[in-house]
């Protein structure tokens, strides 16, 4: 099973360094094999969940270990389906890194399986997190589209304003995939928690937190639909947003505690 | 370097049928009221991130002000949306109706919590077997429940034990369920059994499974919930979802992608 997880991760590192490979001695081809292994990457993590979903008996997303394999899944699979919809190649380098950070972060904790304790046994559980990171998976490739945003703004080249708009479209629309999704986290979260702790809302630490991060979202989509907000303006609310969710998904974990804390081993 | 990394420019383009910044939409949306919903919006931001740390702060009468606030131009917000509405034609009236179930949507979340702060009752009743209980101590008070609660049986179902190096190790806690009775007027009127994530629900009360003590396996704590606002919160969560996905899947399928392109 462990080999699934390892092959995964090769697979990333792999296409890290053909990405970076390809960028740096400007070879066009080396980008076709890049994607090919974030493929390969992508397919290997779901037969790894699979497997393990099918061994532990319950959908494997319930530690620290489980979510990071699930956080690069779901960046893995934002960054193809904007490649394949779109064939925006922006984003190998950025989106290889993260997910072999998040799947050698993995690595530090167990590998081994837990029993499920009986807060966690709902039909919920499945629908709940995997909504939660596809909106984190969407949100951090808004940020990668605001950092290029904003390095690109510094350099001066004749197709700027092309790629300028090409990464204007790409964080509005990650941040939009992202909201609808974190806003389906946060409600079936809340009717879950209805059920398992009789109320919909605590006021735990990563209820707000998330809650932060949704309102950060909200007012971005605000400030552009509604008030024109683009470019490095928009890219700012998208890098403050990303730090929230970044504090939202590790901080809360590591800094504060709630009823949330299976999260942090 | 840009040339290189993006080998079909335009390709996007063609593809991305998706509501950019429309100039009407900026032209209604007053400076001032934007400016102050932002104000009202980055305040409770900012007051929700101190009270993970002072969680007194929920509760404060100040923030509850602010909540108040949000929900007042919400429904200012809403009166506007139901206008633009009714003036709206073609393909723009499935976006417009999307936003406006938006804003409706968190309108009854927030109706829905009022009501719970209100009018709701939140408690514990602790039992043995075989006791039963006519009331318990909500959050305002002593509450008296119109009917009797008992408790006929309690089990507790735990994983395999496990062999380890310091050991054998007992299992963890699989399951723990209490059978409950209602009485009323003297007569059993039915028999449930409760667990986590598994609540029941009578007269308007609802019941939890919250503790037992793994030494006293004829002990358990329930949790007792009177929530009138559920209604209005889960039909608000059903709707925020229903609304985002007509802004931001189901419009732009329905609208023209270039009519949609005009930069403020």
């Amino acid at each position: 099973m462990t080999v699934l997880f390892n092959s995964g991760l090769f697979a990333y590192v792999a296409a890290l360094a053909f990405a970076i490979v390809g960028r740096v001695g400007k070879r066009g081809s080396f980008n076709r094999l890049s994607d090919f292994l974030m493929g390969a990457g992508l397919g290997l993590q779901t037969a790894y969940s699979a497997v393990r979903w099918v061994a532990a008996g319950h959908p494997p997303f319930c530690n620290m270990f489980e979510s990071l394999v699930l956080f690069a899944w779901a960046v893995t699979a934002i960054y193809l389906l904007l490649r394949i919809r779109f064939g925006i190649l922006l984003f190998t380098i950025p989106a290889a890194l993260v997910s072999t950070l998040a799947l050698a972060y993995a690595s530090t904790f167990g590998f081994e399986i837990h029993p499920l304790i009986p807060a966690l046994q709902s039909n919920w559980l499945a629908f709940h997190v995997c909504a939660c990171f596809l909106g984190y998976g969407g949100f951090t490739v808004s940020f990668f589209a605001a950092i290029r945003f904003l390095l690109a703004n510094r350099a001066s080249h004749a197709d700027a304003s092309a790629t300028q708009e090409l990464l204007e479209f790409v964080m509005i629309r990650t941040v939009s995939f992202g909201f609808i999704f974190l806003s389906l986290g946060i409600v079936t979260g809340a009717v879950w928690a209805n059920t398992a702790w009789g109320s919909y809302w605590s006021w735990d630490s990563k209820e707000v937190w998330s809650l932060i991060t949704w309102l950060i979202y909200a007012v971005f989509l605000h400030c552009h639909f509604f008030r024109g907000w683009r470019g490095r303006r928009a890219a700012w609310i998208s890098i403050v947003g990303f730090a929230s969710v970044l504090f939202t998904y590790i901080g809360v974990n590591l800094l504060l505690s709630g009823l949330h804390s299976y999260g942090s081993t | 370097m840009d040339n290189q990394a993006n080998t079909n420019d335009g390709a996007w383009r063609r593809r991305a049928a998706f509501p950019a910044c429309q100039l009407e939409d900026v032209q209604a949306h007053g400076g001032r009221r934007f400016v102050f919903v932002l104000v009202i919006v980055l305040l409770i931001a900012v007051a929700c991130m101190g009270g993970t740390r002072f969680p007194r702060i929920f509760v404060s009468w100040w923030f509850v002000s602010v909540l108040g606030v949000l929900a007042l131009s919400l429904v200012a917000c809403t009166v506007y949306r139901f206008r633009a509405f009714g003036r709206s034609g073609g393909p723009e009236r499935v976006r417009v109706f999307g936003l406006l179930c938006t804003h409706v949507s968190l309108l009854l979340v927030l109706v829905g919590g009022g009501m719970r702060a209100v009018w709701g009752e939140n408690g514990h009743i602790a039992f043995r077997v075989g006791e039963a209980v006519t009331g318990f101590v909500g959050s305002r008070g002593p509450v008296t429940l119109p009917f009797a609660v008992g408790l006929v049986a309690f089990d507790v179902q735990r994983y395999p034990p496990t062999e380890s190096a310091s050991g054998f190790q007992t299992g963890a806690i699989k399951a723990y369920r209490s059978t409950l009775q209602i009485q009323e007027n003297g007569k059993i009127v039915c028999k449930k059994t409760v667990a986590v994530n598994a609540p029941f629900s009578y007269g308007g009360y609802s019941f939890y499974q919250a503790g037992c003590n793994p030494d006293d396996l004829d002990w358990t704590s329930l949790q007792v919930v009177r929530d009138p606002g559920i209604p209005f919160v889960f039909s608000g969560f059903a709707l925020i979802i229903f609304g985002l996905m007509l802004v931001f899947w189901i419009a732009p399928m329905a609208g023209g992608r270039e009519k949609r392109n005009i930069a403020p």
